[in-house]
């Protein structure tokens, strides 16, 4: 009983933070110490938020379709060249330095090739995203692999179990606490990736409302739209956490 | 008596390094036979060679009279940890050699599900691994290697994970299970009241490379606490200066 009072305080105490903030934010703006165009207030920004609400929602549906598609793509490829690799040594060997070097390049500078090879539609950012998210999801994978227990994967060959089996009974289930970090960090990745190639043209998306927004300096629509973008990365994390709980129902029993 | 499982003439090195010379051993049918030996000597290859997953450089392994020799998948193995999956519930785990041999899931949890109760595992089936204590995961890993094998069981430290009470409690326990599945055990320890307790023959495993030095029949009186008898200290007594010999003859010859 004792813990929570503490636990509520602990929650309380970045919201009371956050207040804190917008109202010096606020503060700063009606006392004009900050020109309005530069930086516009909290309560306008929340203005413009409702107003451009429909309009958000919508260019957000693309953004999300692309962010999926590219997102659903790496995991596939992921999970298929991951498997391969944990099979086939050579291949891991062959693969992994190659995966490397998929991480190290910037997506912001190959965005604009992208649209002169794929044009101004999905294409391009759903191959952006997909070279954003895709390592993540490798490395994740097979460290999970790396994870089973050896002492089991020894008892299956003393049953005389074969590969699929071992991967499918064992190797996967272990590395479902890996896949899914790693899927955090790329259910982030995908939004961010997609906003980004979105910048570059397009008809609609987030990104390309952000652009607009900029160009015409109407910075509380800018601001609106960053929060929107801030928001869709957090409730798909929070659902990725929502669905890790939910598919490993025995978790909530190991305490160590 | 039957020999369900023998191995005759093993050796194995590793890198050049002699762990294993000509060693025989049988295990009975219905027999407990303990492996004893000093840590390091060689007990857990002689399994390994034993269940097949390791080749030995010479001699052969024959389970029912049939040579099969470095085949794995064919005699059951139950090791120190339980290596219970955490992601199945204790039946599925209990169920999973049958699973493996392509039984329909169902049916086979169904089956292991029925001899819980016998492995004192009872309203155990939904649970997780997890949620049960060291004693019961490694009854639920012993329910398991029976199903997989009721020919022949190999055991190596299966208790020593377990503190000391749950171990005694779980000793006892096994004795009696053992004998009413009518079970032939091979178990691996170091620890020579374990031996004692379970077996009723010991082999001792010493030297370098380790070879069998010995063997032992194995009869203490039935009883609530037969390592409170003079028959077992004495035994204790005797082992003890065998596995400190450590590669002597016990008649003093080298």
């Amino acid at each position: 009983m004792t813990k929570k009072p503490r636990s509520i305080i602990s929650k309380l105490c970045p919201i009371v933070f956050l207040a804190l903030i917008l109202a010096v934010w606020e503060g700063v703006c009606r006392a004009g110490l900050v020109r309005e165009f530069m930086l516009p207030s909290p309560t306008k920004v929340f203005k413009a938020l409702i107003t451009e609400a429909p309009t958000l929602l919508s260019h957000s549906r693309v953004t999300l379709l692309e962010a999926a598609a590219g997102l659903g793509l790496s995991i596939a490829a992921a999970l298929v060249l991951a498997v391969l690799m944990d099979r086939f040594t050579l291949l891991y060997e062959a693969g992994y330095p190659l995966a490397v070097v998929t991480q190290t390049i910037p997506t912001v500078a190959i965005a604009p090739l992208l649209v002169l090879w794929f044009g101004y539609g999905m294409a391009p950012k759903i191959v952006l995203i997909f070279v954003a998210c895709f390592f993540p999801m490798l490395i994740a994978l097979l460290g999970g692999f790396k994870t089973a227990d050896p002492g089991v994967l020894r008892l299956y060959r003393s049953m005389g179990a074969g590969y699929l089996r071992v991967l499918w009974d064992v190797k996967l289930p272990y590395a479902l606490d890996s896949f899914f970090s790693g899927l955090r960090i790329s259910v982030s990745y995908s939004v961010i990736g997609a906003v980004i190639s979105e910048w570059l043209g397009g008809s609609g998306g987030l990104g390309v409302y952000m652009t607009r927004v900029r160009k015409s300096f109407a910075f509380d629509k800018m601001f609106a739209v960053i929060i929107v973008t801030s928001a869709v990365s957090l409730v798909l994390i929070k659902l990725v956490d929502v669905i890790h709980a939910a598919v490993m129902p025995w978790k909530k029993y190991e305490k160590n | 008596m039957e020999a369900v499982l023998k191995a005759e003439g093993i050796a194995k090195s590793y890198e050049g390094r002699r762990v294993l010379s000509d060693i025989n051993v049988t295990l009975g049918k219905g027999e407990t036979v303990c492996l004893l030996g000093v840590s390091g000597i060689g007990k857990t290859t002689l399994f390994n060679i034993l269940s097949g997953l390791e080749a030995p450089d010479s001699g052969r392994v024959l389970l029912g009279g049939e040579d099969v020799t470095g085949k794995s998948g064919l005699v059951g193995y139950m090791q120190q940890s339980d290596l219970l999956l955490p992601y199945r519930t204790i039946a599925e785990n209990a169920a999973l050699p049958l699973i493996l041999r392509g039984e329909k899931k169902r049916d086979a949890v169904k089956k292991a599900s029925a001899m819980l109760a016998d492995f004192g595992l009872e309203g155990c089936e939904k649970l997780y691994p997890a949620q049960l204590s060291g004693g019961m995961r490694q009854r639920a890993a012993l329910l398991r290697s029976c199903l997989f094998s009721s020919t022949a069981l190999l055991m190596d430290e299966p208790f020593s994970a377990l503190d000391a009470i749950t171990r005694a409690g779980m000793q006892k326990w096994f004795k009696r299970v053992a004998r009413e599945q009518g079970l032939s055990v091979f178990l691996i320890t170091h620890d020579i009241n374990e031996a004692l307790l379970l077996s009723d023959r010991i082999y001792i495993l010493a030297g370098s490379p380790g070879k069998i030095i010995c063997e032992l029949p194995n009869s203490l009186p039935e009883g609530e606490n037969p390592e409170l008898t003079r028959e077992f200290l004495e035994s204790k007594i005797k082992i003890t200066e065998l596995v400190a010999g450590g590669g002597q003859q016990p008649n003093g010859k080298d």
